[in-house]
């Protein structure tokens, strides 16, 4: 009997080791976050507001050992968007030492395109920086390759064209807003 | 007494087979560089000072001759592209399944400065900005202007009016193409003219 009860004692002790601490903070760390408005909540109704350069974030609650949480957005940064790493925003408190959710964040990126006019003579490569396109002849529009992102400058010129038609680009450069920018024209007439 | 003749000679066959193992350019591993960034030829590599690989693009390749494990490799670069330069990474150890591919080759059109010159602007200050690409630069008044960062050889460029000074227009000519556009040169390109009205 005395064995029994010592070795239940025992094991009582042992399991309270397991659970190291009594409470968790729900947190994580950050990439990427260069803007600000950035709020996150959990599951149980607690929210956080996350300002631009953090690389950490927790809230003010702390959760017991076994609690489950789950993190939530309730609003993006401007201009970004951020993610969850995997499910690393879903868990169980005490499942690992420290509740660690993921998030990483890129700013939010459109196109550029346009519409093409008289270039009926040949192909013609526009330029944005060191990126060049291709339009090929009778083409009436073009799309640049990559997506520019928010806040970025952008100018499309004509690097080479058909040698018996002058070619002009209007509303050509401009920085990157919140949406795609499709008004670009590029004309070309003959010499 | 025959057999015993016999079984020492082909001990001794065994030991010239495996003594050729172990001979050069008789291993088992091949030494395998990867190549950034190399938009031309040629690019000459060596191994312990010989074994050249001659490669113009980018991506894996490895050296012809097959080394022996655990041997000692020593890459270097013998010659580069005209106006291109590459570095060397991770390139000296001794080979077996980690290191046989971690050298690495990083390779860069050289740089040159992209600019000109504004004429025509009213005063000074008034919200003249140029674009290549992502690139921009803000010209303050009348004279020369360049990118702060240069372009690599080779690579496109174009130049826009970013934003047009206030109550004026402004027209970009010159460079490669005569209208602000071109391919960049091996050397600095500073005839792009910038005209207000």
């Amino acid at each position: 009997m005395k064995a029994k009860l010592l070795a239940a004692a025992l094991l009582a002790v042992a399991l309270a080791a397991c659970g190291g601490k009594a409470s968790f903070v729900i947190g994580g760390t950050i990439s990427g976050l260069t803007n600000s408005g950035l709020k996150l909540k959990t599951a149980a109704g607690d929210t956080v507001e996350v300002p631009a350069g953090a690389t950490t974030f927790s809230f003010p609650n702390s959760i017991s050992y076994g609690t489950e949480y789950k993190v939530e957005f309730v609003q993006q940064p401007a201009h970004m968007t951020c993610g969850f790493l995997g499910t690393t925003n879903v868990g169980s408190a005490g499942h690992t030492t420290t509740i660690n959710v993921q998030i990483s964040c890129v700013q939010n990126s459109y196109t550029v395109s346009g519409t093409v006019e008289g270039l009926n003579s040949g192909d013609m490569t526009l330029v944005n920086g060191s990126t060049s396109i291709t339009v090929a002849k009778g083409s009436t529009a073009f799309n640049l390759p990559s997506a520019i992102p928010v806040g970025t400058a952008y100018g499309i010129s004509v690097l080479s064209k058909p040698d018996d038609l002058n070619c002009q680009v209007f509303n050509g450069s401009g920085v990157m807003g919140d949406e795609p920018r499709n008004n670009v024209r590029v004309v070309c007439t003959a010499k | 007494m025959k057999s015993k003749y016999l079984s020492a000679a082909a001990a001794l066959l065994c030991v010239a087979g495996l003594a050729a193992c172990g001979g050069k350019g008789n291993g088992s591993i091949a030494l395998v560089v990867q190549v950034l960034g190399l938009d031309r030829g040629d690019l000459v590599l060596q191994n312990n000072g010989g074994d050249d690989l001659t490669l113009a693009t980018a991506g894996a390749a490895s050296f012809k001759t097959l080394m022996a494990p655990d041997s000692q490799f020593n890459v270097t670069i013998k010659s580069a592209p005209a106006y291109v330069t590459c570095k060397l990474a991770n390139n000296t150890g001794k080979i077996n399944y980690y290191t046989y591919n971690q050298t690495l080759v990083s390779c860069t059109p050289d740089p040159f400065t992209l600019g000109g010159n504004v004429s025509g602007l009213n005063g000074t200050g008034t919200g003249l900005v140029l674009a290549n690409g992502s690139q921009t630069v803000a010209v303050a008044a009348n004279g020369s202007w360049q990118f702060a960062t240069p372009i690599g050889n080779r690579s496109a460029y174009g130049v826009t009016v970013l934003n047009q000074p206030a109550n004026q227009n402004c027209t970009v000519a010159g460079g490669g193409n005569g209208q602000g556009a071109g391919i960049m040169p091996a050397a600095p390109v500073m005839n792009i003219e910038v005209t207000c009205k």
